[in-house]
């Protein structure tokens, strides 16, 4: 208990170095945890982006995959019927919407352009809007992507219904044309993608294309995506069984691009990652072992008095233990007036290809957490060794006689 | 009794070896002071550090009574010093942090002695050494004197029956040396103790009961 005491008072009677140390200490669990935050939220938000706008997986034809030029891609009325039966006895799925794709010319007064459309049963849940209104389920408008407008000099104004006509091509009746009130635009934060993007809902594309009940694919949105794998292997059992044409496709399958500059990414966060981790590492090891080595001369003088070596070593221990604790304890207090401080003034980051910024945030995840205090809790550990070989090394005299 | 036998140590300084004590020689019977003088570097500093365990001895051997230093343990060298043995250095090696009576206690602190403890015996310690308005007084905020006294109050904390001194008075003027020999000749007497005083006062003369001079590393008596 006295070890306890000493060492409590030897951080009190070393006040400003204590207080060094232990702001030292919080800022680098801090830093980590601000670090791991935007590699973990960059990683996450773009894998939400994606599961977002594509679902978690897609149910389509087989053919559509292939895209066979002579064979059907839609799925008709009866196929999606029982689809739907399937889906439905499934617990998992939060939410599937069926889409149909189409494409072809826009255009107004002053510009045409290509368009590729997407008609959702409900495009309000994948979509909203930079200007004007979504469009909902039972709405007949069309919502466009932001660099479309402004390819055809398309300015949204409250002024009236704003009509753009669309001329496409059904697989039923050939050359289809008609006009809609635009009711918004859309910035996907990808300037490729707005670029002809077209969003309506899926009865506007089939009374544009003269069609009955049908859907390009099936949107799935799962509960959860950590058993995504599997319940794509109870889907295709599921379609195996009642001889269904369909196959699936999951968000990861969907967008290969993902791996890529998710790939990407882990190397950079990796690299960036490790200099931090070794200059949080130096910058501890250095100022603490300092911090205990201009100190030698103390031990010298207490082993002196009459305690011994092994207990000065503890006393040590106890010492950083402390440190550690108050350092760990600050580090929650400092992230979290940080945490506050970027969402009162909403700072933001923009991710590489991204023209969307997403708040900075810490990553309070307890597995993450438990790892940044890990690595703390190891380098000032690895720290004190220094100091500690310095006592076990030297007798008392040349620890007293230590500068 | 200190009963110190063939005692040598030795420095290695780049390729040579200096003998800082050689074939040292000495038995102190209890109640008894002795007067270590010599030149500087004579070897009187480390003759004190090894016979007081804080260093080894490369030959020899040094016992207190029934306790052998050289053939003990580090922790029960510590032990030995904590209980037994007080010692006096020569640049007070005072705790830069902390202040005169935290400083001073220290011992106890170690020993584990009560609050209640440590707070009587410093109170009568720091009055009979005129320093008691300087408890909180931090070791930058004292005179060289004050220091001095502070580190001698350390080396009494807890009762050692030998007290081991290196320049004692060195920072002390006439009058407050002869206080402090006075004060330290009837504690050891009291104590029926043995005290090792490494100085170059005079006015330590009338306080020892023997004297020896320590030329090159050699410990001859005085006559």
């Amino acid at each position: 208990m006295y070890l306890i005491k000493m060492a409590w008072n030897n951080l009190r009677y070393n006040t400003k170095r204590s207080i060094a140390l232990i702001l030292l200490i919080a800022v680098a669990a801090g830093a980590i945890l601000l670090y791991q935050g935007y590699v973990e939220y960059s990683r996450a938000g773009m894998a939400a982006g994606y599961i977002n706008s594509n679902g978690s997986m897609q149910i389509a034809l087989n053919s559509y995959w292939n895209k066979a030029a002579d064979s059907e891609t839609v799925i008709d009325a009866a196929d999606l019927q029982k689809l739907y039966r399937i889906l439905d006895n499934q617990k998992i799925i939060s939410f599937y919407d069926s889409v149909l794709e189409y494409n072809g010319i826009i255009g107004n007064e002053n510009n045409s352009a290509i368009f590729w459309a997407k008609g959702y049963d409900h495009p309000e849940k994948h979509f909203g809007v930079s200007q004007g209104t979504p469009i909902f389920s039972s709405d007949d408008g069309i919502v466009i992507g932001s660099v479309l407008a402004q390819k055809l000099h398309f300015v949204m104004n409250d002024e009236g219904i704003q009509l753009l006509s669309l001329m496409s091509n059904s697989p039923e009746t050939g050359l289809c044309l008609g006009s809609f009130h635009v009711s918004g635009i859309v910035d996907t934060g990808v300037p490729q993608n707005d670029e002809g993007l077209l969003i309506s809902t899926r009865q506007t594309a089939l009374s544009l294309l003269n069609m009955e009940d049908a859907a390009s694919y099936v949107q799935v949105y799962l509960h959860s995506n950590e058993t995504l794998h599997e319940v794509k292997k109870e889907f295709e059992a599921a379609f195996k069984k009642n001889k269904l044409p369909f196959s699936i496709k999951t968000w990861e399958e969907l967008n290969p691009t993902f791996k890529q500059v998710n790939d990407l990414n882990e190397t950079q966060f990796f690299i960036i990652s490790l200099i931090l981790g070794l200059l949080i590492f130096i910058s501890l090891m250095q100022t603490l072992s300092t911090a205990f080595l201009e100190r030698l001369d103390e031990f010298g003088t207490i082993e002196a008095i009459g305690m011994p070596k092994r207990t000065i070593i503890v006393m040590l221990l106890c010492e950083t233990v402390f440190l550690i604790l108050f350092g760990l304890a600050a580090a929650g207090i400092v992230s979290c007036c940080a945490d506050k401080f970027v969402n009162i003034f909403n700072i933001k980051m923009t991710p590489p290809g991204y023209s969307i910024s997403y708040p900075l945030q810490f990553y309070f995840v307890p597995v993450k957490v438990f790892h940044s205090i890990l690595f703390v809790i190891a380098s000032c550990f690895f720290a004190v060794l220094i100091p500690i070989c310095a006592i076990c090394r030297n007798t008392v005299v040349r620890l007293i006689n230590h500068i | 009794m200190l009963s110190i036998c063939n005692l040598n140590k030795l420095y290695h300084v780049q390729e040579q070896i200096i003998k800082a004590n050689a074939d040292i020689s000495l038995t102190v019977m209890p109640g008894e002071i002795v007067w270590i003088k010599g030149n500087s570097g004579a070897g009187k500093s480390t003759f004190l550090n090894v016979v007081s365990g804080i260093d080894f001895a490369d030959s020899g051997s040094v016992k207190w009574d029934t306790d052998e230093i050289t053939e003990m343990t580090g922790k029960q060298c510590a032990d030995f010093r904590l209980k037994k043995c007080g010692l006096v250095f020569q640049f007070f090696e005072l705790m830069k942090t902390q202040n005169a009576f935290d400083n001073a206690a220290l011992p106890m602190k170690i020993k584990g002695s009560t609050k209640k403890e440590i707070s009587q015996k410093m109170c009568a310690l720091f009055e009979d050494f005129e320093v008691g308005q300087l408890m909180k007084k931090k070791p930058a905020e004292l005179s060289g004197g004050e220091k001095q006294r502070i580190a001698i109050i350390r080396a009494l904390a807890n009762d050692p029956v030998y007290l081991l001194a290196d320049e004692i008075t060195a920072s002390l003027d006439r009058t407050l040396s002869e206080k402090v020999y006075d004060y330290l000749r009837n504690y050891i007497k009291k104590q029926n103790g043995i005290g090792l005083f490494v100085s170059h006062d005079p006015a330590i003369t009338e306080y020892a009961d023997a004297c020896y001079i320590m030329n090159d590393g050699r410990l001859e008596k005085c006559i």
